[in-house]
């Protein structure tokens, strides 16, 4: 008798499951012919921040596209899938997507590995791929090519301003510990660091270092090296839960406030809305892509507003993607058919209209111009969350030049 | 023929030329997706060599399958060898692997087997992983070139066929040799055994390297077909998928393996459309057929159809 | 010199102890239930992210983590009391593997049903109050919430003991574990003894959770990151023997911590290598019995 409840509540339980969720639809398009796009980000692990804030972005982009006559008379949708921040997964996920789906372009990825894999599948498949969070700069430089885009800023110019600030702000400090993260970003995170610290203190040295694998729940071995290893400078480009619980065990051992810490991606709203005024690291320098709270343009505040009012969330991740798939819209419009090599073609070079002002899509390397914002991490007035205070901005000359990128891809 | 029944050799002919001319009835997703079958089958039916053959399950069967994937990718990578060559050398080279692993777990029964073989599989794990440089660590290798005219899902599909039914038929021979009945006489009974003089240790020790081949076969031939590797091919994970391959097709049949890599890959491609909470639909599958379902989906289906024979 | 290795020695014990906690349910689990749980770090995530529900329930206040230490190990139990009845007791006369990839399903399905309720957010619990702030000591600086989770150890270790050895209950659970059928002949209710060995394990596992919240994150896939250390630990420990996981959980811990000293990278692989070793020359662990 109890075999046969639980036989009929597991069919029931896996009916109940398999209901497809529906969309809500817009007038006058052609939904049953919809342009996909194939979205790409970890919805489980330590990282899933990226795509809760991202993902808003895009079905923003989207709602505006599509009430704006959609693309070609068709309707944009957005296919999410986990890449679990794994790069089997993702490829997995990603094969699907163009062959099953038959997306127009690949969009996503917040590893930089899984990133690199993606790129390589794409180029294979010769389908377009926007990298909307991934950092590496290698991903448009010496792995570039044709295929790949990337809708954010790289590692290697928000380091160009987080070297510089932290010397301004810390003075020149020589003696740095390097606890970052063992795959691509991370790797990505502390030479490009380095290599601009160097440039501004030439007697820097690295006199420890550990690379802990993503995910790690504790990182007190490592910190208690920290402490006594004698140095000035942690730089660290750990991120959001692993950021988090490193940041709550160095408070605990008494580290934070002690040394001064640098964290790449530390300035960034998916992590600063967890600080409040009894959790947050001291002494401390963060980057991020977009630091909405000290940008004064009609335009960004509105962009602020409408994420804020349609999905709850504060926007960062997200106006990398919506900036791009507006861009996609436009150039797939005006090209008039779903070609992609001309597609890409009219991409390049082309003026992306954003909440920041105006961002182009490098012809050369597919990188968009997008600037970095970096800042001492503290409480912000006039919002309810401690981010980095007056930021300074770094702009397009922060990037290598098309000829250094030329250089990297000969290679 | 006296090693395959005559029924037996009909339906294997009729699914063969299924097989061979499904690509033509349906669309390059499903022909990847076959492919993907085929290989599963392979390692899962390789897996239960040890486990449904010899009795002893092995918790490490990843660390085999990801050794075969990772020599061939590091062969064509680094040293420049043709495909064909890396293919051959990634089972070899795993069976290399086995021969000190094998010995070693062997000497150890029930659970301690289970431990010890996963021991050894997250150790190869952590060596590929933290060797970033010459491996790729988390990142993997990724472009792997593969020759030309396997270039097509379509070219592919037919190579990972063709290579299938060898490795099918060759596992199929030596569970039926004198030396495959052994075995089986060991899983049931080591005492006997032990008494008509056999070396049990020799015979278990042979059966671990024989599955560990035909493990790292299907490794490279995923290493070939998503032309890149990963330190997670070697990872527990992988290990308990394939064991919930064999499991749910049923461990006492030799076609079990296949069927269950049929059902899962084919339920996970499916569900996974229609919700992102495929974990709990496996696991839900999982227990049912746990529960319920103990020979799998082979033996059920074999027990429905005997009992209506037997009418 | 002497801080490093001191500084190391602390945060070894302090993770040891919570995967002491981990590891000493699923010992017992399979020593008396003779069922190897893989699930078991399920309800250690579950119970952090209970710790994290009940720290904010009214409102985000540290006060209230107390309370979660409390409950939420409970509230573990009482979903590992309904898993157990309904899930396990059909498979208790089956082999092996059938255990393992049963329990293995739960992990999936426990899993998603902390992503249904809770999301895919992560989540953070504060230090509580009065554990905030560190102390020097020998010219390191020890967090006094490290001090308390290296207390835990000891704490449920001589709890456990005295469950086992001391109460009538214990008796009975040890009869069980030693001889299942004697036990039965003689009158014993043995599922109920299994009903309440899961339940506690799953407590354990909870309070570990709930225990390692204020110093990590919360987050999906938390479970996997302590699995595989748990085998190791029991098989280094001993199945079966609380000591033995005691005595696991210690030497994994610190085999990691002094690890990264001396070999940052491949610091993870000690403990494989302490397990293999372990299994070719004493199978049945340091403080285990040869069955």
């Amino acid at each position: 008798m109890k075999r046969y409840f639980v036989r009929i509540g597991l069919i029931v339980m896996m009916f109940f499951l398999l209901t497809p969720m529906a969309e809500s639809q817009q007038k006058g398009l052609d939904w049953d012919n919809p342009i996909k796009i194939g979205y790409l980000n970890p919805f489980t692990g330590p990282a899933t921040l990226t795509t809760s804030l991202d993902l808003p972005g895009v079905r923003l982009a989207i709602e505006e596209v599509n009430a704006a006559g959609g693309v070609l008379g068709r309707p944009l949708v957005v296919v999410p899938r986990d890449d679990k921040l794994n790069p089997e997964h993702a490829l997995r996920e990603a094969k699907d997507l163009v062959v099953n789906e038959k997306v127009f372009w690949l969009h996503g990825v917040t590893s930089s590995g899984v990133a690199r894999a993606v790129s390589q599948y794409a180029k294979d498949q010769k389908k377009i791929y926007a990298i909307s969070v991934a950092k590496s700069e290698k991903l448009t430089g010496e792995w570039g090519h044709r295929y790949v885009f990337r809708s954010t800023n790289n590692v290697e110019m928000e380091n160009v301003g987080i070297a510089k600030a932290t010397k301004e702000i810390f003075g020149p400090l020589k003696k740095i510990y390097n606890l970052s993260p063992d795959y691509e970003g991370g790797h990505a995170g502390w030479r490009t660091f380095f290599d601009s610290y160097k440039k501004l203190v030439p007697d820097a040295m690295l006199v420890g270092e550990a690379w802990p694998k993503l995910g790690t729940q504790d990182y007190t071995p490592n910190l208690t090296a920290v402490m006594n290893s004698g140095a000035e400078l942690m730089f660290t480009s750990f991120y959001q839960a692993d950021a988090l619980t490193m940041i709550k065990q160095s408070i605990a051992l008494g580290l934070d406030g002690k040394i001064a810490m640098t964290g790449v991606w530390w300035g960034m709203y998916a992590m600063c809305q967890k600080f409040n005024k009894d959790f947050y690291p001291k002494k401390t320098i963060g980057g991020s892509t977009y630091a909405f709270w000290a940008i004064d343009t009609a335009e960004s505040k509105r962009f602020v507003e409408n994420i804020k009012s349609k999905f709850g969330v504060y926007p960062e991740y997200g106006v990398n993607s919506y900036a791009f798939v507006k861009a996609m819209a436009k150039a797939i419009n005006k090209v008039g058919t779903l070609d992609t090599e001309k597609v890409i073609t009219a991409l390049e070079g082309a003026i992306m209209e954003s909440p920041v002002g105006p961002v182009e899509i490098r012809a050369c390397d597919h990188q968009a111009m997008w600037p970095s914002y970096v800042g001492l991490i503290g409480e912000v007035p006039g919002w309810d969350f401690y981010a980095s205070k007056k930021p300074i901005v770094i702009g397009r000359e922060a990037y290598p030049t098309c000829e250094e990128i030329a250089k990297l891809r000969k290679k | 023929m006296n090693i395959i029944g005559r029924e037996k050799l009909v339906l294997c002919a009729i699914f063969l030329a299924i097989f061979i001319t499904l690509p033509f009835f349906v669309g390059g997703g499903w022909t990847s997706l076959i492919i993907e079958m085929f290989i599963m089958a392979i390692a899962a039916t390789a897996a239960n060599l040890m486990t449904g053959y010899g009795g002893m399950v092995s918790f490490g069967v990843a660390g085999f399958y990801g050794a075969g994937a990772y020599i061939t990718a590091l062969l064509i990578t680094k040293a420049g060898f043709p495909f064909g060559v890396a293919l051959v050398a990634g089972p070899v080279g795993a069976s290399i692997i086995a021969l000190p692993i094998g010995w070693f777990c062997v000497r150890r029964t029930a659970i301690y087997f289970s431990m010890l073989s996963l021991a050894f599989a997250q150790l190869m794990y952590v060596i590929v992983y933290t060797w970033y440089s010459f491996a790729g660590g988390d990142d993997g290798i990724v472009g792997i070139p593969i020759p030309a005219f396997l270039n097509s899902a379509l070219s592919y599909y037919y190579f990972t066929l063709a290579i299938m039914v060898i490795c099918l038929i060759a596992m199929w021979i030596i569970v039926n040799s004198p030396f495959g009945k052994t075995i089986q006489a060991l899983r049931e009974n080591q005492e006997r055994a032990n008494f008509i003089g056999i070396n049990i240790r020799r015979y278990q020790h042979a059966i671990f390297i024989i599955s560990s081949f035909f493990l790292a076969v299907a490794g490279s031939l995923y290493c070939g077909f998503n032309q890149n590797v990963f330190a997670d091919y070697m990872f527990w994970t992988k290990t308990f998928d394939i064991i919930i391959v064999y499991l749910l097709g049923g461990i006492y049949t030799f076609i079990g393996p296949t069927i269950g890599a049929i059902i899962y890959i084919l339920a996970n491609k499916i569900i996974i459309r229609y919700t992102e909470y495929w974990p709990i639909i496996l696991g839900l599958m999982i227990v049912f057929i746990t529960l319920f379902m103990p020979n799998g989906m082979a033996g059920f289906i074999w027990s429905r159809i005997s009992t209506t024979k037997k009418q | 010199m002497f801080e490093l290795v001191f500084g190391q020695i602390i945060s070894g014990l302090s993770v040891g102890m919570v995967f002491f906690l981990i590891a000493v349910g699923l010992s017992m689990v399979f020593g008396t239930l003779r069922v190897l749980n893989v699930a078991h770090a399920s309800f250690y995530m579950l119970g952090a992210y209970l710790c994290y529900t009940i720290t904010h329930f009214l409102g985000p206040s540290s006060g209230m983590f107390w309370i979660a230490l409390i409950l939420a190990p409970i509230g573990v139990a009482i979903f590992g009391g309904i898993l157990e009845l309904l899930v396990l007791r059909p498979i208790y006369k089956r082999e092996l593997l059938y255990q393992l990839i049963l329990t293995f399903g739960l992990i999936l399905i426990i899993g998603d049903i902390v992503k249904l309720t809770w999301g895919v957010q992560f989540y953070q619990v504060n230090i509580p109050w009065p554990l905030l702030g560190t102390v020097s000591f020998l010219g390191t600086r020890l967090s006094y919430y490290h001090i308390f989770m290296i207390a835990m150890g000891p704490i449920i270790l001589i709890l456990i003991w005295g469950l086992l050895h001391k109460t009538r209950l214990g008796r009975v659970i040890r009869a069980v574990t030693y001889n299942r059928d004697m036990s039965s002949a003689l009158g014993v209710n043995v599922s109920l003894v299994y009903t309440i060995v899961f339940m506690f394990a799953s407590w354990l596992a909870g309070l570990g959770g709930t225990l390692m919240a204020p110093m990590a994150s919360v987050f999906l896939g938390m479970d996997t990151t302590v699995t595989i250390e748990c085998f190791i630990i029991i098989v280094i420990g001993g199945f079966g023997s609380t000591g033995g996981a005691f005595l696991g959980a210690i030497v994994f811990g610190l085999a990691n911590s002094l690890g990264i000293l001396v070999l940052p990278k491949q610091a993870i692989a000690f403990g494989f290598i302490a397990m293999a070793a372990v299994l070719v020359v004493r199978p049945w662990g340091l403080l285990g019995k040869p069955e």
